[in-house]
Parts: C-alpha cells; structure tokens; sequence
C-alpha cells in the first residue's frame, strides 16, 4: 500500500502529538475542603449533653453552626475533608493548558446535629460520619453522596410532626431521633408517615394526604415493648432496607425508611438502607431495654 | 551608575514586596473584652456588625483571621474560606459580657 507523501507528514505529526500527550496520574494529598470547617472531632462534642447543654454552651463550644432552623430550634455542624486520592490529568503537548479528565478521591463528611427545647436546652444530638469514594470528572468539586443531615428534615419540613412526637407520654422523655418520609407495613400496603425516637419509645405517625394535621399516631412502642430490632424479610416494594421490629408479645411489624429527595431535584425517592441502620442504632440506644 | 540602577530596582521590589505582605492585623483588637465589664455597644462600637446573633441578640458572633500582625475582622459569608476563628460573646439580660470564646474554626 502507498501513502502519499503529506498522508506520512501528518501521521508522523499525530504519533508525535501523541508521544507527547500524556496521561498524568497526580496524587492527591489529604486535605480539608475548601470552605470548610476543621473544628469536628470523631465523635460527638463533648460540649453537647442532651438534657444539660443549653444553645450558649455549644454556641461558645463550637461557634456559628452552618445551619440553623427557624427559631433556633436546631443547628447543624458540618465539615468535609478530603482522606486523598488521584487526578488523572492530560497534558498536551507545547505549553497548552492540563486539563483535568478525572478526578478519584476520598471524601470524609462529619455532621453534627444539635435540637433544642423552647427553653435553649440541648433535647437531642447527633453525629454522623460518612466517607465518600467517587470517580468525578474533571475538577468538579466533591458532594457528599449521602445525605447526614437528613435527621434536620423532620424540622424544616413538618415541624408538626416532630413537636407531637417530641410532647410524648413519658416524664423526661426527649427526642432522640426522627426519620420522616418512613414507611409502615400494614397488611399488604406501605404508609407513609415518620418515625421518632425518644430515649424511651418508637413512635410512627402516618401522613395525611393534605392538610393539617398532617399527622396521626399509628403506634408507639416503649421500650420494654421492644422484642428484637433487625433487617426484616426482602420486600419488593421497599426494597432490602426493611426494618423488622418484634414486639415482647411476638407481634411484628416492618418498617422501611427512604433517601429524601433534594429539595428542587427530580430524584425519585428511592428506600435507603442507611437511614434503616440509623434507625436501628438508635432504637437499640434507647434506655430501658428490659427484654433484651 | 548600572550598579546603582539595579540597586535601586532591587529596593523597589523590596519596598514593594512589604506592601503586599504587610500586616494589617492588631494583636489588641480583642483586648478590650472583660467578662462582666464589657456592654454590649461597646462590641458593636469596636468591631462593628456580628457575623450572627443568637437569643434576641443576647449571642453574637464574629469571625477573626490571624496574620503575623493580630487579629483582622473578616466579612461574614457561606463558607468558612478565609476564617480562622469565631469569636463568641454572651451577655446578660443588662448587655454586659458574660462568657466569650475565641473557637478555633480552621487551623491558621
């Protein structure tokens, strides 16, 4: 076969370029994000004691929270720090700008929710910590891929719930936990509702379809009540994260707990077997647990 | 005279080179603060609006950076990029200082 004479040019050129156009591997060197706070330990701040902390004392611990609810009510602390990783980035060749292709990193997010009495006293606490393994491309910045803070929704998006389960039954009783956009099994259907927890009962409180209010007690379980708390059956509809909860008389119920949508997006809401294990902790950390 | 030309550009840079890195940071810009002394205009007066206010103004915060001159006041904004600490101050129900923290938020 005969290539012309500028065809030999030009495939000279191009194996050229291509010699010279490489695929860098960069290491990435663990770092805090840009933005971000540094001032959250591994664990919760000993500054924050639920029942005895009032807002002043973990304000002066911590300083300014990143977010804040209406009225002060609760308070988020968050940080982000990068545990390292890899940028692949091409290099052209002459003095023509790197570009970015890929960028692989580890992500650490901590959070710290905060929730408080009318009086400014600490009624619940909550830390979170999740590392974040993704492939991103170019130099896009890192984003949390689970939501921490989902533990602040109940708050910011139906306050009612959360003041009805947070009065309960109980003297001294204080929220501990909430989870909205929960899901209840009865019979063959799911209701939707949210599910709290004190430091003494598991509360469901399904949703109405409109209106106020917006919510009814399905049940509410004391802790003495609570047989066993485990990964339930696999249910088609809910998917793997399902929640088995036996009751002291043998009785069960299932449970399952969903991803929130972003606010503003199109995400479907898909059930989040990390939101199920959140759910499981904490009611296995409530107190009296006489049948365990 | 090419010599003293050059001497004369190096002490330009030099010059200028201070300009840019000078400090304009004051070590006592936090001095003034005294736990059951302090009101709370005064604050206002020194350091100008907060960052953030807490309890009906009861709790304020502002956020400081730190060169190797002192303490600089810096702009509230989203993020914490340029900020290294959070001074927190609570007061009475009469406006005086009761408590106040210098909360360490990103390393120096």
């Amino acid at each position: 076969m005969t290539v012309p004479r500028g065809g030999r040019r030009i495939a000279a050129a191009l194996a050229i370029t291509l010699a010279l156009t490489a695929c860098v591997p960069i290491p990435l060197l663990s770092h805090t994000v840009t933005g971000s706070r540094e001032n959250l330990g591994d664990s919760m701040p000993g500054a924050i004691v639920e029942g005895k902390s009032t807002r002043e004392d973990v304000l002066l611990a911590l300083g300014e929270p990143d977010r804040r609810g209406i009225d002060d009510r609760w308070f988020t602390y968050e940080s982000a720090s990068s545990l390292g990783g890899v940028q692949v980035v091409l290099v052209p060749p002459g003095y023509a700008e790197p570009a970015a292709l890929a960028t692989r990193e580890e992500v650490r997010y901590r959070v710290v929710v905060v929730r408080f009495d009318p009086q400014g006293v600490v009624t619940a606490a909550h830390f979170a910590e999740h590392v974040c393994r993704q492939w991103r491309p170019g130099f896009e910045e890192a984003h949390p891929c689970v939501d921490l803070a989902a533990g602040v929704e109940p708050i910011a998006r139906g306050s009612s719930l959360d003041a009805r389960a947070t009065l309960g039954s109980e003297a001294g009783e204080r929220l501990r936990d909430s989870f909205i956009d929960a899901a209840y099994r009865r019979g063959d259907h799911w209701i939707d509702g949210a599910a709290f927890v004190t430091n003494r009962a598991v509360y469901f409180l399904d949703r109405a379809a409109q209106g106020e209010p917006v919510s009814r007690l399905v049940f509410r379980w004391s802790a003495a009540e609570i047989a066993e708390i485990a990964w339930g059956d696999f249910d088609a509809a809910a998917g793997a994260a399902t929640v088995r909860m036996r009751h002291a008389d043998g009785s069960v119920e299932l449970l399952a707990f969903k991803r929130l949508a972003l606010a503003g997006s199109d995400d479907s809401v898909v059930f989040d077997r990390t939101r199920a294990e959140r759910f499981m902790d904490t009611v296995r950390s409530i107190e009296n647990p006489s049948t365990r | 005279m090419r010599f003293s030309l050059g001497l004369a550009a190096l002490a330009l840079v030099g010059v200028l080179t201070a300009c840019v890195n000078a400090p304009v940071g004051r070590q006592d810009l936090l001095d003034f603060l005294q736990e059951g002394v302090t009101h709370r205009e005064e604050v206002r007066m020194r350091l100008g609006e907060p960052s953030s206010q807490y309890e009906s103004d009861r709790i304020l915060a502002f956020r400081l950076a730190k060169d190797s001159g002192g303490y600089v006041l810096v702009k509230p904004g989203n993020t914490w990029s340029g900020v290294g600490y959070n001074l927190m101050l609570a007061f009475d129900d009469d406006g005086v200082l009761r408590r106040h923290t210098l909360v360490e938020v990103r390393a120096p």
